[in-house]
């Protein structure tokens, strides 16, 4: 049976095809941004920080399943209280004085995994359900993809799209400068927000599915090539999404075809993409 | 209505310590103010105030006679140039994309700049001198180049008040001197009043209306030539020797042999 046959016939594989597909456009759309705004370990520590979520929801919720709706939901709504506690502190550093911004994202990241873990921990001694190991989470797991992830996804790369298209001329700015956006009168501390929150969305729907060491190498290797190969933001993202699709594919597919781990074979990918950033650059006197 | 003024304004980053102390200050339409003072004396701060990104403790800032702070998306009526005007390394944007962002804030979200936007960068362009480098990738322009893509980037909005912060302090002589007329220029073209803080005295005495001296207190005098190396020296205190010995000569060549006495205008309000 072909490649193709097996995505046509087998639901788990097409699932993997399709939430891939969203996963790489989503985060890859965002990483020029992360690239430029040097967030990396803000999008790191969110990601990591929403097993904190996923703990105190499985232990509050004792009847409710690890791939359940009801947990996914309560991780995003702890991710997105987190990611308006990281945008206060990343915008206004005095907030929280002699930390900076890395120790204060680097405590949030550590102590809510060891929350999670904790819960977790207790929530099995509680109720004896079978709950994933952490390998999971942190690889993800891309053969247990339903519906409610796929259309969570698409709700996220909606959301992404449709804020990268409405704002792109204040997210130049804010790239470019934040602090002289706001002199000049553009409302820079709102785009910081909604930044933020989108980040945080992205990473927590997408750890979910192909885990949060993959959410991170995706918000920033496409973004650091996309970079290198234009002189414009929007085309450094349209190059960055084309490579978060094709790297879930490719890597999906290296998957079945060479038996090894999707996440894995993803992340090589993408990096096989950085020293072929300078050949693709367009050589031209003006750039 | 004066463009600027300061009502025995008052600021402090720590309680009980203050940056400013009572400053005063008029500034009336079309004219140039040069601010003076030595490295921590509040010049920054005073900018962030006419700014509105500070508040004062006590006492007010008025822009355009509304208060500084409460002026929101109209602080596009302020052109601001930064000191650090370096554009990150191979940040995506040609210099027409950054001279356009200063029309961002007129435009509000979601709307993106038509022809008049356009155009209007670059006639701020030409007029800075960048005319022909608009596709080039801004963080490939000289220093000096990104200084005026930044000053054409200020003007895009057509703002009331530019405030230039050290403009000069990255320029070589030859620099300085074709920023001063360029500024000259764009004056009269733009309709502006400027506040330009530098610690270019000789150039300032040359083309500020209005020049004054801050540490701490605002020591300031509607004509320029009225500031006297006293008032200078009591300002710069003992940490500017140097200063005065490398400005002295121009000072004495501006002002003739015996500086007029100068206006101080220090503390004065009740706390």
């Amino acid at each position: 049976m072909s490649f193709l046959e097996l995505i046509l016939t087998t639901p788990l594989i097409r699932n993997a095809m399709i939430a891939g597909a969203l996963t790489g456009v989503c985060c890859a759309c965002l990483s020029p941004l992360v690239v430029l705004k040097r967030m990396a370990f803000v999008g790191d520590g969110i990601a990591h920080a929403s097993y904190g979520g996923m703990g105190l929801a499985l232990f509050l919720m004792s009847s409710a399943g690890f791939y359940s709706i009801e947990v996914q939901l309560a991780t995003l709504a702890f991710s997105l209280v987190l990611g308006a506690l990281i945008g206060y502190v990343t915008r206004r550093p005095d907030g929280l004085e002699k930390l900076g911004e890395d120790s204060v994202i680097g405590i949030a990241f550590s102590v809510c995994m060891a929350l999670g873990a904790l819960l977790i921990k207790l929530r099995q001694a509680r109720a004896p359900q079978s709950i994933p190991s952490i390998d999971v989470f942190l690889f993800g797991s891309m053969l247990n993809i339903g519906w409610t992830d796929i259309v969570l996804l698409t709700l996220a790369l909606g959301a992404v799209m449709f804020m990268l298209f409405a704002l792109n001329k204040e997210l130049l700015f804010y790239a470019f400068d934040a602090r002289l956006a706001e002199i000049s009168g553009v409302r820079a501390g709102a785009i910081h927000y909604i930044f933020i929150m989108l980040l945080v969305l992205t990473v927590t729907v997408s750890a979910r599915v192909v885990g949060i060491v993959l959410v991170s190498a995706t918000l920033i290797i496409p973004g650091a090539v996309g970079l290198r190969v234009c002189k414009r933001l929007a085309p450094a993202m349209a190059i960055a999404a084309l490579i978060g699709f094709v790297s879930f594919e490719l890597g999906v597919y290296a998957s079945y075809a060479l038996n090894v781990p999707p996440g894995s074979a993803i992340v090589l990918i993408q990096f096989a993409f950085l020293p072929l950033a300078p050949l693709l650059k367009k050589r031209d006197a003006l750039g | 209505m004066p463009v600027i003024q300061f009502k025995d304004a008052t600021f402090a980053y720590t309680p009980g310590v203050p940056v400013l102390d009572c400053v005063n200050l008029e500034v009336r339409d079309g004219e140039f103010l040069g601010l003076i003072g030595p490295n921590g004396g509040g010049k920054t701060t005073l900018l962030k105030l006419l700014l509105g990104v500070l508040k004062p403790d006590s006492g007010e800032v008025r822009v355009l006679g509304r208060l500084a702070h409460t002026l929101g998306r109209d602080r596009r009526l302020l052109g601001y140039v930064p000191q650090d005007v370096s554009v990150p390394k191979q940040f995506p944007a040609t210099v027409f994309d950054v001279a356009l962002m200063g029309t961002y804030a007129t435009l509000g979200l979601f709307k993106r700049p038509g022809k008049a936007e356009r155009d209007a960068t670059m006639e701020a362009l030409d007029h800075v001198g960048l005319k022909g480098f608009e596709e080039r990738l801004a963080s490939n322009l000289s220093g000096g180049q990104q200084q005026r893509l930044s000053i054409a980037r200020a003007l895009v909005a057509r703002p009331k008040l530019l405030l230039l912060d050290e403009p000069t302090s990255g320029l070589d002589t030859g620099g300085q001197s074709q920023l001063f007329a360029m500024l000259k220029e764009l004056r009269a073209l733009y309709e502006l009043t400027v506040v330009m803080v530098s610690h270019d005295v000789t150039a300032l005495a040359h083309y500020a209306n209005q020049l004054a001296c801050l540490n701490k207190t605002l020591h300031w005098h509607d004509r320029s030539e009225l500031i006297s190396e006293a008032v200078l020296r009591k300002v710069y205190a003992c940490e500017l020797d140097a200063f005065f010995i490398q400005h002295r000569e121009h000072l004495r060549e501006f002002h003739g042999d015996t500086a007029p006495a100068g206006h101080a205008n220090g503390p004065h309000c009740e706390h």
